[in-house]
């Protein structure tokens, strides 16, 4: 951010104008200056912050590969699986639902349209079955008509993609309680970390994963719902591994440096939660 | 299904119905500087709200990839005079703050490093609730974290 003026004292930025305009006539006073922001106690500040917004989505995990100089499309890297949305589980479904969103941003560009449609209808039934009310159900079915029918271009079915998990979803907190929201958001962070991962072995740049995937918080905050209170907590194998996954990834997610070991086991810890779903 | 052209109840869902507007009020705004935004090659990430009264924050955490622009845009309803907002690193030094007046904040920033990043969004000035609705004391303020 640029703001050079303001690191002009206003004496001598009155100075300067005056200089420059060389009239008698006297200028009002320029409004004051917002105050320089001061350091905060940070600890004291995330006890209280919120976490919405602290997952990075699957489109800005491409981005960010990218921008490490990887040039690798993720949806290269994505396995050719077809994942149930239902499940008596509602974390599950949950999680299983995060998994097909970033599938369908990630591949929105050359996917089939058949395959796209499928997909869509996927997440459609997994938001309808964790609560997500009758105005999103009628979004996703007016998205999957105009996929069907080509009204969309797919650029544009990737800004959908995104406004729909980073700003339609989100509000589902109302309708679906506090649990659904972050273990979609889970879903689809797994999802994206299993590809970078996989974008990074395949590159062999371990140096990569130090921008890419070290993410303690965002694993933190994940972990906290899915041992949290609210959780059905019955004995199930996929939530089950994924407390035990995200565990691992915590440590090696907070190391300052990754290796390509570090790398091996975050592509392994994913790819073992993903394969039961 | 632009978020322009969401039905509304999507997005607002259980309050009354001043504050209803407030919400619609931000969110509207919010999405405008998302749409104004778009055809630059940013991205969202979120567009999330908040409702806050004079003079309080609310604390955002955000990880943020090194190399990757981030633009950050809050605005707040019909209520707020003035959003102030501030990104903070993992020490709680201010790394960005945005410099407009109005409801409307917008900073960027280019992080050096991959961390979770702390944003304060806060409302300085609103205006004081009308006579007939007293007991409107906050102001909504959208909040869209965007990136290329």
């Amino acid at each position: 951010m640029t703001r050079s003026l303001r690191t002009l004292s206003w004496p001598a930025l009155a100075l300067l104008l005056a200089a420059c305009g060389g009239r008698e006539e006297p200028a009002p006073p320029p409004p004051p200056p917002p105050a320089a922001p001061q350091a905060i106690d940070v600890d004291a500040a995330r006890a209280n912050a919120v976490n919405t917004s602290l997952t990075p989505s699957p489109a800005e995990m491409q981005t960010a590969l990218t921008r490490a100089g990887i040039a690798e499309s993720l949806a290269t890297f994505m396995a050719a699986r077809t994942i149930a949305v239902e499940h008596a589980n509602l974390d599950q479904v949950a999680v299983r639902t995060g998994v097909v969103i970033a599938d369908v941003v990630l591949t929105a560009k050359e996917a089939p349209k058949e395959t796209l449609v499928a997909r869509l209808g996927d997440i459609k039934k997994g938001l309808e079955l964790l609560g997500g009310g009758k105005d999103l159900q009628a979004t996703l079915d007016e998205l999957i008509t105009q996929v069907q029918s080509d009204a969309i271009t797919r650029d544009r079915l990737v800004m959908e993609m995104d406004e729909l998990s980073g700003a339609v979803i989100p509000e589902m907190e109302y309708e679906a309680g506090p649990r659904s929201v972050p273990l979609i958001q889970a879903g689809s962070w797994l999802e994206g970390a299993n590809l970078v991962a996989a974008a990074v072995r395949k590159a062999q740049k371990p140096e990569a994963a130090g921008v890419l995937l070290r993410q303690p918080d965002v694993v933190g905050y994940f972990l906290g719902y899915v041992r949290g209170e609210g959780s059905t907590r019955a004995p199930d194998q996929v939530i089950d591994k994924l407390e035990a996954s995200l565990k691992v990834l915590q440590g090696i997610t907070g190391k300052p440096t990754l290796s390509a070991q570090d790398v091996e086991i975050l592509y392994t810890e994913t790819e073992s939660v993903l394969k039961l779903l | 299904m632009s978020l322009a052209l969401l039905p509304s109840a999507v997005l607002l869902v259980a309050f009354s119905g001043s504050a209803i507007a407030g919400q619609d009020e931000a969110e509207t705004c919010a999405r405008e500087q998302v749409s104004n935004a778009y055809p630059l090659g940013w991205a969202v990430r979120t567009l999330t709200r908040i409702d806050l009264g004079q003079g309080e924050t609310c604390n955002y955490l955000l990880t943020l990839y090194a190399g990757v622009e981030y633009r950050i845009a809050s605005c707040g309803d019909l209520t707020t005079r003035e959003v102030d907002l501030v990104l903070y690193d993992g020490q709680g030094q201010p790394k960005a703050q945005d410099v407009s007046t109005g409801r409307a904040g917008e900073l960027w920033f280019r992080p050096p490093t991959t961390a979770t990043y702390l944003l304060a969004v806060r409302v300085s000035e609103r205006t004081p609730p009308p006579a007939t609705q007293p007991g409107v004391s906050r102001s909504s303020v959208a909040t869209a974290v965007m990136y290329k």
